[in-house]
C-alpha cells in the first residue's frame, strides 16, 4: 500500500509528502476475535501495539481525527495509501477482511462472504457465497454480480487508476483485449463467473494469497448503477458501518453511521463511535498541538512530527497516550548496476560496508523509528531473521572502512569513485540523510553528490523510470516499502521481481533481475514458508543491489478519551482501527 | 587631511583662496585638488554605523571565502554526524540537543542541529558561502543586464528605448516569486544536477531585478548625454561606443556602487526564502534550508531557530546600513 510521509515543508508551497509504496501483513490462519484486534491493555506506552486500550461498549461520540493530506482517493478501487486502506475499513466491505490487525501475525476472516471461500488444488480457481440480506447505504441489495463489476473496473485502467488493481488484473483470467465495463463489455464467465449468490474467480495461474488480495478494499462491491467512473471517490456508496455524509476534496470528510448496515452480518467490526470527522490540516504543528491539547483524537496519515515525538518521550503523561508500532516495513537504499562503477558487484559491495546505518536510524527518530535493517526481509514477512547481515557495516553499523577499501580495491576503483545519491525535496530530514551518506562513503573514497526530485515525481518518473536513472546516473536511490500483505509475494513483487521492470512507473527502482529471487516470486501456487523466505533475503542480498536501512516503526498519539483503540498495522502502518473506536465521554 | 581636520566647507573654501588668514603659514598645505571618490571616502568614513556595516560584510566575505579553513582549524564539517554514543550532543531517545541553547558545548560553539548533531556553527559557515555566492552572482547579473540596457535606453531613446522600457515594466510587474516556483520544480525535473539549482536561482533572483538598476542607468544617461562634456566629445568625433562606455558609463560609478550593496540583500532574502520554501540549492548548507528545519523545533529547541535567524539578519542589515552610507556619501546633496 502507499505510504503518505509527512510533509515537512512549510508556508505557501503545497508541499506533497514522498509516496512510499507499502503494505500491510498477516498470517491467514487462527480465530477470530470480533474487535478488530486481540488482547487487552490498559492504557499505557504501546498499549495499543498488540492490544485494545480502554475496552468498550459504550456508543456514541464523534471522532475528531486529523490529517495532513486528503486520500489519494476514496474510491476504494483506487486507494493505496496505507492510513487510507485503513480508513476503507469504515465503509468497505469485501468478500474476506482482517479480523485481527494488531500485533505482527493477522487474522483474516470472512466479511461479506459466509466463509473464507473455497479453492481447487492448485489454486486456480476461488468460490465464495455472499451473505443474504446485505444491504449499501442507500437501502440496495449488495450483490455478487456487484463484486464482479468492482472486478471489471480495474481493468479500466485510465479511469481506474492508482489502486493496487495490479493484483488483480495480472491473475484473473480475463480476455487480454478487456478494457473494463466503460464500453458496455462485462467479463466471461471463463474469468468471474456469478450464480445467485456465488462468485467463482477463475485465474491464469496458481494464487494461494487470493484472500488476502481480497481483503484490500480494492474489490469492495461497487453498484454499476451509482458508478461514476473517475468521480467515483466523490461519493461512493458504503456497504460498512459507517456512510460519507460530506466530503470536501483537501478540507474535510465527515462519516455518520449506515443505518442498513446489520451488525449481525458483520463479524469483524464493532463500531461504537456515532460519527467520524477527519479534518485536513496542512499545518503538522498545528496538527500536533491539538493532539497534544486533547482537541483532536489522532492523527491518521503518519507518524506525529519531530517536535511532538521529543515532548512525548520526555513527559510519561503524554508518552503512555502515544504507541510506536512496527510493521513489514523496510527502509532501503537502492543500488543501480546500470550506473558504472555500480555495475561491479564489489563497488556495490563497498557502498554497503562504508554505510552508516546507525546514524541513518538515529535521523530518521532513533528507536522511535524502527530498528538497523541487516537484510531485506521485514519483522513479519517469512524469512525475517534479525541476525542475519551479510555485509556488516561495523560492529556498530557505523561503517568499516577496511571492508569498503578491499572491495573498492577488487572493484578496480582503490581511490574510491564518484555516485549521485537520489532523494525526495523538501524534507530537511532527507537532506539529513544525504549529508550522512556523503560524509560516511567520503571515508572510504567515495565521492556522493546530490540528485533531488520533487515528492510528486520521485518515485513515479524518477527513480521509477530505469532509463531516467541510468540517464541520470542515480547511483544509490532513497526508497522505501511496506508490503500489501504479509507473504513473500505481498512484499517482495513489485520491488525486486524482474518482471515488474517497467519504464517508467516500476517500483524495481534498481531493475534487480535475479533467477533464483524470480523464481520463488512466479511461484504463486505454493504458499509462503519460511524456507522459501531465507533463500530469498539470501538471494536478494547476494545481488547487492538492495541495501536495507531500517525496519521501520512509527510513533502514533491517541486521545485518553479515545475507547477500544488498537493500531492497524495489516493495513495502516499501525494507524489505530477507526472503525472500532469509541470514546469514553460520548461527545 | 587627518580626521578632525577642516569639514569640506571648509576645504573646498581653503581650495578656492578665500582663506582670510593671509599670513597662515600652514594654508598652503590644505590646498589640494580632491577627486570625487576621495571625498566620498572622507565622508564614509566619517559614518561609524556605515563603518561597521563595512567590517561586518568583510567579515562575513572572509568566512565564506576561508570556510574550508574554519572548518579544518575548527575540527567539523558540515556533513559530519554527531548523533551516537554516550558522548554524543544528541540525546538518542528524542533526538534533540543535549543541554541548553542547542546543545552548546566547547565542540560545538553554536549547538549542533537535531535528529543529526550536524554542527551548527560550521553549517552557518558554510551557509554565508551559499548566501554570499548566490547574492552576489545574481546581482552581477542584475547589474550586467541592468546597466547595458539602461544605456541603451538612454542613449539612443527611440524605438530602443521603447522595447526596453516596455520590457522592463512588463517585468517589473511580473508575479516573480511564483515564476520561480514553477521554474525550479520543472527544471529540477528535468535535470537533478544540483549546479542548476544555482544557475536557476542566480537567474531567478538577477533577471528579475534588472529592471529596478536599469531604469535608474536610463534616467540618468537621458540627462548626462545632453551634458557639455558629451557635446564636445561628440564634436571631437567619438563614436556612439566610445561615448557610453568612456564618457557617461564612470559618471554611473555611483549610483551603481548604491545599488549593489543595497542589492545584495535582498538577494540574500531572496535565496534564504527560496531556500526556506525547498526550492535553494540542495546538499550544501543554506540559512534558508536550516530555518526552515528549525521551525518544526520552534517550541523544543528556539536556539536552533534563532541562530540561522540572527545570521540572515545581521548580514542583511550590514549590507543595507553599509549601501546607506555609501548613498550619503556619493550624493552630497543628500540629507539624512
Amino acid at each position: 500500500m502507499r505510504f503518505k510521509r509527512k510533509a515537512l515543508g512549510l508556508a505557501s508551497v503545497a508541499v506533497t509528502g514522498a509516496l512510499l509504496l507499502a503494505g500491510c501483513s498477516g498470517t491467514g490462519s487462527g480465530t477470530t476475535t470480533p474487535s478488530g484486534g486481540s488482547g487487552s491493555a490498559s492504557a499505557g506506552f504501546d498499549a495499543a501495539v498488540n492490544g485494545v486500550v480502554n475496552p468498550s461498549t459504550k456508543t456514541g461520540g464523534t471522532l475528531k481525527l486529523l490529517s495532513a493530506n486528503d486520500c489519494d482517493s476514496w474510491d476504494p478501487a483506487r486507494t493505496y495509501y496505507g492510513w487510507c486502506l485503513n480508513m476503507q475499513r469504515v465503509m468497505s466491505r469485501t468478500l474476506v477482511n482482517y479480523s485481527k490487525v494488531n500485533g505482527t501475525e493477522f487474522t483474516l476472516a470472512p466479511d461479506l462472504a459466509t466463509d473464507m471461500g473455497t479453492h481447487n488444488a492448485d489454486y486456480t480457481q476461488w468460490k465464495y457465497t455472499l451473505q443474504d440480506g446485505l444491504k449499501y447505504s442507500d437501502g440496495e441489495t449488495i450483490k455478487a454480480e456487484d463484486i464482479k463489476y468492482a472486478i471489471e473496473r480495474m481493468y479500466a485502467q485510465d479511469v481506474i487508476t492508482g489502486g493496487p488493481t495490479f493484483y488483480f488484473t495480472e491473475i484473473i483470467d480475463a480476455p487480454s483485449s478487456y478494457k473494463g465495463p466503460y464500453d458496455g463489455k462485462s467479463l466471461p464467465d471463463s474469468a468471474v463467473a456469478v450464480s445467485g449468490n456465488t462468485i467463482t474467480f477463475n485465474l491464469k495461474k496458481p494464487f494461494a494469497d487470493f484472500n488476502y488480495l481480497l481483503a484490500l478494499p480494492t474489490s469492495a462491491p461497487v453498484p454499476e448503477d451509482k458508478d461514476t467512473g473517475a468521480t467515483y471517490t466523490r461519493n461512493p456508496v458504503s456497504s460498512g458501518p459507517f456512510q460519507i455524509e460530506n466530503y470536501t476534496p483537501q478540507k474535510s470528510i465527515t462519516f455518520t453511521r449506515n443505518k442498513n448496515w446489520d451488525q449481525a452480518s458483520d463479524k469483524i467490526r464493532k463500531p461504537l463511535a456515532d460519527g467520524i470527522d477527519l479534518t485536513i490540516n496542512s499545518n503538522t504543528e498545528d496538527i500536533d498541538n491539538q493532539l497534544e491539547a486533547g482537541s483532536a483524537d489522532a492523527r491518521m496519515e503518519t507518524a506525529v512530527g519531530p517536535a511532538f515525538r521529543a515532548k512525548i518521550y520526555s513527559d510519561n503523561d503524554l508518552k503512555k497516550n502515544a504507541d510506536d508500532p512496527g510493521g513489514p516495513t523496510t527502509r532501503y537504499y537502492s543500488i543501480a548496476s546500470s550506473v558504472p562503477p555500480l555495475d561491479n558487484v564489489h563497488c556495490r559491495r563497498a557502498v554497503f560496508y562504508a554505510i552508516n546505518k546507525a546514524s541513518a536510524l538515529q535521523i530518521a527518530g532513533g528507536s522511535a523509528a524502527g530498528q538497523v535493517a541487516g537484510s531485506a526481509t521485514p519483522p513479519g514477512i517469512p524469512g525475517y531473521d534479525p541476525s542475519y547481515n551479510p555485509y556488516p557495516s561495523g560492529s556498530d553499523n557505523t561503517g568499516d572502512v577496511a571492508k569498503a577499501k578491499e572491495e573498492l580495491a577488487a572493484c578496480g576503483q582503490p581511490d574510491g569513485f564518484s555516485t549521485k545519491f537520489a532523494y525526495s525535496t523538501p524534507d530537511a530530514t532527507n537532506g539529513k540523510a544525504f549529508a550522512n551518506v556523503r560524509d560516511s562513503l567520503a571515508k572510504a573514497g567515495i565521492k556522493v553528490t546530490a540528485a533531488t526530485t520533487s515528492a510528486e515525481n520521485y518515485y513515479s518518473t524518477f527513480i521509477g523510470s530505469p532509463s531516467n536513472v541510468k540517464k541520470q546516473g542515480l547511483g544509490i536511490m532513497m526508497a522505501g516499502w511496506g508490503a500489501d500483505f504479509p507473504t513473500l509475494y505481498g512484499f517482495y513483487q513489485n520491488i525486486v521481481n524482474g518482471a515488474t521492470i517497467r519504464d517508467p512507473g516500476t517500483s524495481n527502482y534498481a531493475s534487480i533481475n535475479d533467477s533464483t529471487v524470480n523464481k520463488i516470486l512466479d511461484d504463486t501456487g505454493t504458499p509462503t514458508t519460511t524456507e522459501l523466505g531465507t533463500q530469498l533475503n539470501k538471494a536478494l542480498m547476494a545481488t547487492a543491489q538492495f541495501l536495507p536501512m531500517r525496519w521501520d516503526k512509527t510513533l502514533w498519539y491517541r486521545n485518553s478519551r479515545l475507547t477500544n483503540v488498537t493500531a492497524n498495522n495489516a493495513l495502516g502502518f499501525g494507524a489505530y482501527d477507526v472503525v472500532n473506536v469509541g470514546t469514553s465521554d460520548g461527545k | 587631511m587627518s580626521i578632525g581636520g577642516p569639514t569640506e566647507f571648509e576645504a573646498v573654501t581653503a581650495a578656492d583662496g578665500m582663506n582670510t588668514d593671509p599670513s597662515g603659514d600652514d594654508a598652503p598645505a590644505d590646498i589640494q585638488g580632491r577627486s570625487l571618490a576621495s571625498i566620498a571616502w572622507r565622508r564614509l568614513r566619517r559614518d561609524k554605523v556605515a563603518l561597521a556595516g563595512g567590517v561586518v560584510i568583510v567579515l562575513f566575505v572572509l568566512v565564506a571565502v576561508f570556510a574550508d579553513l574554519i572548518a579544518a582549524v575548527y575540527g567539523q564539517n558540515p556533513d559530519r554526524q554527531n548523533n551516537l554514543g554516550p558522548t554524543s550532543p544528541i540525546n538518542d531517545v528524542t533526538g534533540l540537543p543535549n543541554g541548553a541553547f542547542g546543545g552548546i558545548s566547547p565542540e560545538h560553539i553554536l549547538g549542533v542541529i537535531p535528529l543529526s548533531g550536524q554542527d551548527l556553527f560550521i553549517n552557518l559557515v558554510y551557509g554565508a558561502r551559499t548566501s554570499l555566492s548566490v547574492a552576489i552572482t545574481a546581482t552581477a547579473l542584475s547589474l550586467v543586464l541592468g546597466v547595458s540596457l539602461g544605456l541603451i535606453a538612454g542613449y539612443f531613446r527611440g524605438w530602443a528605448d521603447t522595447v526596453i522600457s516596455r520590457t522592463m515594466d512588463v517585468l517589473l510587474s511580473f508575479p516573480t516569486l511564483l515564476f520561480s516556483i514553477a521554474l525550479i520544480a520543472v527544471v529540477s525535473y528535468i535535470n537533478s544536477d544540483p549546479a542548476i539549482r544555482f544557475y536557476i536561482l542566480v537567474f531567478v533572483l538577477g533577471f528579475f531585478a534588472f529592471p529596478y538598476i536599469g531604469r535608474i542607468v536610463r534616467g540618468q544617461v537621458l540627462s548626462l548625454r545632453e551634458k557639455e562634456f558629451v557635446e564636445a566629445a561628440r564634436s571631437l568625433g567619438a563614436g556612439n561606443i566610445r561615448i557610453m562606455f568612456r564618457e557617461i558609463a564612470p559618471n554611473l560609478f555611483g549610483p551603481i556602487l548604491v545599488y549593489t550593496t543595497l542589492s545584495i540583500p535582498n538577494n540574500m532574502l531572496g535565496e534564504a526564502g527560496l531556500s526556506f520554501l525547498g526550492l535553494g540549492l540542495v546538499g550544501t548548507p543554506s540559512w534558508g534550508q536550516l530555518l526552515s528545519d528549525a521551525n518544526q523545533y520552534l517550541q523544543v529547541d528556539p536556539f536552533y531557530l534563532f541562530l540561522p535567524g540572527l545570521a540572515i539578519f545581521i548580514a542583511v542589515l550590514a549590507f543595507n546600513l553599509f549601501g546607506d552610507g555609501l548613498r550619503d556619501a556619493l550624493d552630497p546633496k543628500s540629507t539624512r
